[in-house]
């Protein structure tokens, strides 16, 4: 594939890709919404499932193969390949494309432009982690175009918000899963081995359990997490679905009992329901003046929504998991962090407007100092945190509602 | 004593003093064959001598030409008796030290018949003396018949002086190697120092005279050389001369001189052999590089002893994945890996055994592609075989890592160890490294061939704190490598899902049997099949056992079957009860859609 092939691609055959991956998010949606809340065989069928919806006769994974390939090209390709210039001109032009109906109100083509090309790593790595994602939908996740991404953000020292950095939380999901599977069935192992009724795990063995603080929390609100469009360079189908890719990890791991930690900051939570029923509002033409009104009303079905959601998410007879309201004071100064026992991410994606390369991996000794640090939220004095798994939806309304309400009454609440 | 080359050596090598020793030994022995051959050419003159006193028809007394022989002092009765039994006895050396003592009497030495043929013939010559020329001018030109053990004698001669010959440049070789060492003897710097003094130079000694164009060929070897042979042809002297009338001369001496120039060329050659090895060992040891012409064989040798001894890790770029011969010929096995595994129990080149061996961590990183070939669409056929080796190679890895494991698993809850720890990863390596415990090496190519070279960063480097850090350089670069890519169990199964797909399988088809082998032609199978390998050669009847070397002739079921039993043997570990990611799918068939457990 050399650079004439690739700009070829680029401005023909993109569309595409975006129509592929929406029809990809369209289905998992569906899955989520329809799964059981044990659904956890459903959930280890949806590439099957997906591939069975929306690509019977193979050639999406073709077509996804290629345009992976193709970024690959784009990246490993040398600057002085010949006609590389033009291939990395219309990888930029069909980037502005993709993003124009959303963008084209805020800003104007030409200063949109010129930031695609200023940003085109960003940009890169953004579709590339698309690229896995459909892939890995079609039930063929491919290592390289995410290894390539991790290269790329190791030069540029971080993941752009976004796609990357959900597709990363879900990987941090993804390897504690397969870590802790494989570290029962080697207990298994040793002791038939041994002939052995029970064998005490070492400590050295043992994957601890993954430590979350979030300030999104996917584990709560599914796909209500809207997000301000300002500053992406990318569709929105692609942010969706690696925010599915990291729900749908994270319920893999939590389904089947595996421990975890669930830290939300109480005022995150209120002002992402609030900010999220906002939009939602002002998409389906609510007056701007009843908005505050209309979300003070929908109390109870957000309560509803979060108990469902975490009826799906969470397994409350495993006894391991915990999800925690925090006091913003406890953790001060903290990111979104996920940390597992080897890796872990950060980002600073938190508020509104998201930064750029706002996320990286956390590894070794500030691993381990930031696990020091959210392990120290057990201790905490019962008044100060509230435990949300297994209360009944009238309780979490009881906790959220007055959060949310702390949320409207910001200054700027209805300003966009 | 040790072997010149490594810089430490002294100036008598083992080599030096057995080349040394047996040259003294053939100069001797030379002589003392050609000084005893040469007391019998006298005795056969003296022989001759008396047989013409006594010849009635010579009519000697009249003879004018013989007075001056006569008068000549007799030889001794020789005792060199013309049988073999005494062509060995020491009696003989009598007849050497007799030969040696003749050529103090020059006079006895010219033989009469010789004198004869190169005197004018008289003018005033009677019958007799006639008669007695033709005699002779016919005994000159006729050759008596040559008795066994005189040729014997002869050829044993002419065996030791080749022997001698041969010895002789390849002692002057080794001589010359020890002469250019420095520092090699302890009087070889006071002499060297001597002939540098100014006092000497002032004598104007003639062998300053050469200059620097003489200097060329008076330089130390050329001098050694020289010497040497010189030496060599002292005692072939004598044997040159009693010969000298048996044949026609020129041939003779022609021959020797062939012989001489012969033993020259092969002391050349010796010389050229042994300084390319010198220097590519030095080159070696200077840049640790593994160059042997075998490269692979030696490297793979070399890095799996490294693999068994490592004690902590071992982090490397594969881009080629070996198969073991071994397990080639365990093609006609039932069950082969096990077959393979028993094997491994008693050969210790498998990489089963050098893993089992090894208590190291195990971190390969290698770089494959999407899928075959450079362009997509059609790749070709020898793409496709390539990238089917490739996946092979891999999956055959995995399947031993696997195998290594489960073994350790087995005798780990004494040990409380944490459990083995060997992975692959799929990552884009742009280097090609290969890093065990402090041992680095850079593969700098590896050929079709079977070849490689392979350098050993850390040989040259002395410095303890220079070498660890470029040793923890290139672990942390595989290492970074190896964190960004995916596992490879992830990466098969997709391909064989991808593959799967592609081959029109249904999500609920058995994954084994046949739905696995139109799975695996669909990934190149066929293609390998018809490549030429380096593995295995296609033959119609298996031959498995009769070779020795890593080519197996294999006929193509038994091929396929291999390739399917490795395929097979990686689902079912993946699949196991205690392996399966998804716990739910262990009990049931496996199906095309379970191939979800890895790449979920």
């Amino acid at each position: 594939m050399n650079a004439k092939d690739l700009e070829r691609l680029f401005e023909s055959d993109i569309w595409t890709f975006w129509a592929d991956l929406d029809s990809i998010d369209r289905h998992v949606s569906w899955v989520f919404s329809n799964a059981a809340d044990t659904g956890l065989a459903q959930l280890c069928e949806i590439q099957a499932g997906v591939r069975a919806a929306v690509d019977q006769d193979g050639k999406m994974a073709a077509r996804f193969t290629g345009f992976a390939e193709a970024l690959l090209r784009l990246r490993r390709l040398g600057d002085r390949e010949p006609g590389i210039d033009a291939a990395w001109e219309a990888f930029e032009r069909a980037a502005v494309r993709a993003i124009g109906p959303e963008r084209q109100d805020a800003a104007d083509p030409a200063r949109l432009s010129r930031e695609v090309k200023r940003r085109c790593v960003e940009v890169l790595m953004e579709d590339l982690t698309a690229a896995w994602l459909g892939l890995y939908f079609l039930g063929i996740p491919m290592a390289q175009p995410w290894d390539c991404v991790r290269e790329l953000a190791y030069e540029v020292g971080g993941y752009p918000s976004g796609a990357c950095i959900y597709k990363y939380i879900g990987d941090i999901y993804r390897t504690a899963r397969q870590q802790v599977v494989r570290e029962r069935g080697e207990l298994k192992d040793v002791m038939a081995a041994q002939k052995l009724a029970s064998f005490p795990t070492p400590d050295a063995w043992k994957a601890q359990p993954l430590l979350v603080l979030t300030y999104r929390p996917l584990g709560l609100l599914e796909d209500d997490i809207a997000r301000s469009r300002d500053k992406q360079l990318t569709p929105e189908t692609m942010h969706r679905l690696a925010r599915r890719y990291a729900t749908l990890q994270m319920r893999l791991y939590t389904k089947q009992g595996f421990g975890i930690r669930y830290y939300v900051p109480d005022r995150a939570l209120g002002r992402t329901i609030a900010y999220a029923l906002r939009d939602q509002y002002l998409a389906d033409d609510i007056p701007p003046g009843n908005v505050i009104e209309a979300i003070r009303d929908a109390g109870d079905s957000m309560a509803l929504k979060i108990h469902l959601v975490m009826k799906k998410t969470f397994n409350e007879e495993s006894g391991t998991q915990w999800v925690k309201l925090l006091k913003p004071v406890d953790i001060a100064g903290l990111p979104v962090c996920v940390l597992g026992s080897k890796t872990g991410v950060y980002s600073l994606d938190g508020t509104h407007t998201a930064l750029h390369f706002a996320g990286n991996l956390i590894r070794d000794e500030l691993l381990s100092s930031y696990r020091d640090k959210l392990s120290e939220l057990n201790g905490l004095p019962e008044d100060r945190v509230d435990d949300l798994l297994g209360k009944s939806p009238r309780q979490i309304k009881e906790l959220v509602a007055p959060l949310v309400a702390k949320a409207l009454d910001e200054k700027d609440f209805m300003k966009l | 004593m040790q072997r010149h080359g490594d810089g430490k050596s002294g100036f008598w090598t083992t080599k030096l003093a057995q080349l040394m020793g047996l040259y003294v030994l053939l100069l001797l022995f030379t002589s003392f064959s050609t000084l005893n051959y040469y007391e019998h050419y006298l005795a056969k003159a003296w022989a001759h001598y008396q047989q013409e006193q006594l010849t009635p028809a010579s009519g000697a007394p009249e003879c004018q030409a013989k007075p001056t022989k006569a008068d000549a002092r007799p030889p001794e009765t020789p005792t060199f008796g013309g049988t073999l039994g005494t062509l060995f006895s020491m009696g003989s050396w009598d007849g050497a030290l007799h030969a040696l003592r003749s050529f103090r009497a020059p006079a006895l030495t010219a033989p009469p018949h010789q004198e004869a043929t190169g005197q004018p013939f008289p003018a005033r010559a009677c019958e007799a003396e006639r008669q007695e020329f033709i005699y002779d001018l016919l005994n000159s030109r006729l050759h008596e018949k040559q008795s066994l053990a005189h040729s014997i004698l002869k050829i044993r001669i002419v065996v030791v002086i080749s022997a001698l010959w041969f010895v002789t440049f390849l002692a002057a070789n080794e001589f010359t190697r020890a002469w250019a060492t420095p520092a090699t003897l302890p009087w070889s710097a006071r002499l060297a120092g001597m002939l540098r003094s100014p006092g000497l130079k002032r004598l104007r000694l003639p062998w300053a005279w050469p200059g620097r164009a003489g200097r060329r060929f008076f330089s130390a070897p050329v001098v050694i050389k020289s010497l040497f042979g010189l030496l060599a042809l002292v005692p072939v002297w004598p044997f040159v001369l009693a010969m000298h009338e048996e044949y026609e001369p020129t041939v003779f001496v022609m021959a020797l001189v062939a012989i001489f120039v012969a033993a020259e060329h092969y002391g050349g050659l010796t010389e050229n052999v042994e300084t390319l090895e010198e220097k590519t060992t030095a080159l070696q040891n200077r840049l640790g590089v593994v160059l042997n012409a075998d490269g692979l064989n030696e490297w793979r040798t070399e890095v799996y002893h490294l693999y068994g001894e490592a004690r902590d890790r071992i982090d490397a770029v594969i881009r080629f994945f070996d198969i073991d011969p071994q397990w080639w010929k365990c093609a006609l096995a039932k069950e082969k890996w096990q077959a393979y595994e028993e094997v491994s129990e008693k050969e210790t080149t498998t990489l089963l055994h050098t893993l089992n061996r090894t208590r190291a961590k195990v971190q390969f990183v290698t770089d494959l592609p999407l899928r075959p070939g450079a362009v997509p669409g059609q790749p070709t056929s020898i793409e496709q075989a390539e990238f089917f080796r490739h996946v092979l190679g891999l999956v055959w890895h995995l399947v031993v890592f696997e195998k290594v494991h489960e073994a350790r698993l087995k005798d780990l809850a004494a040990t409380k160890d944490p459990p083995a720890y060997l992975r692959i990863k799929i990552a884009h390596a742009p280097f090609w490294m290969h890093v065990v415990d402090d041992t680095v090496y850079q593969v700098i190519e590896r050929g079709t061939a079977g070849n490689a070279t392979v350098r050993k960063l850390s040989e040259s480097i002395t410095d303890p704190i220079a070498r660890s850090a470029l040793e923890r350089w290139a672990r942390d670069n595989v290492r970074t490598v190896a964190r960004r890519g995916g596992r490879a169990e992830e990466y098969v199964f997709s391909l064989l899902r991808s593959a799967a797909r592609q081959a029109h399988c249904q999500d609920d088809d058995i994954l084994t049997g046949r739905a696995l082998l139109r799975i695996l032609v669909r990934l190149g199978l066929g293609h390998y099949m018809r490549q030429p390998k380096e593995d295995f050669l296609l033959a119609t009847h298996d031959d498995v056992d009769r070779r020795m070397n890593r080519t197996v002739l294999l006929s193509r079921p038994t091929a396929v079957a291999l390739c399917k039993a490795v395929f097979e043997e990686f689902l079912r570990q993946r699949f196991s009860e205690n392996r399966c990611q998804v716990g739910a799918w262990v009990l049931a068939p496996q199906r095309v859609r379970h191939l979800a457990g890895e790449t979920l």
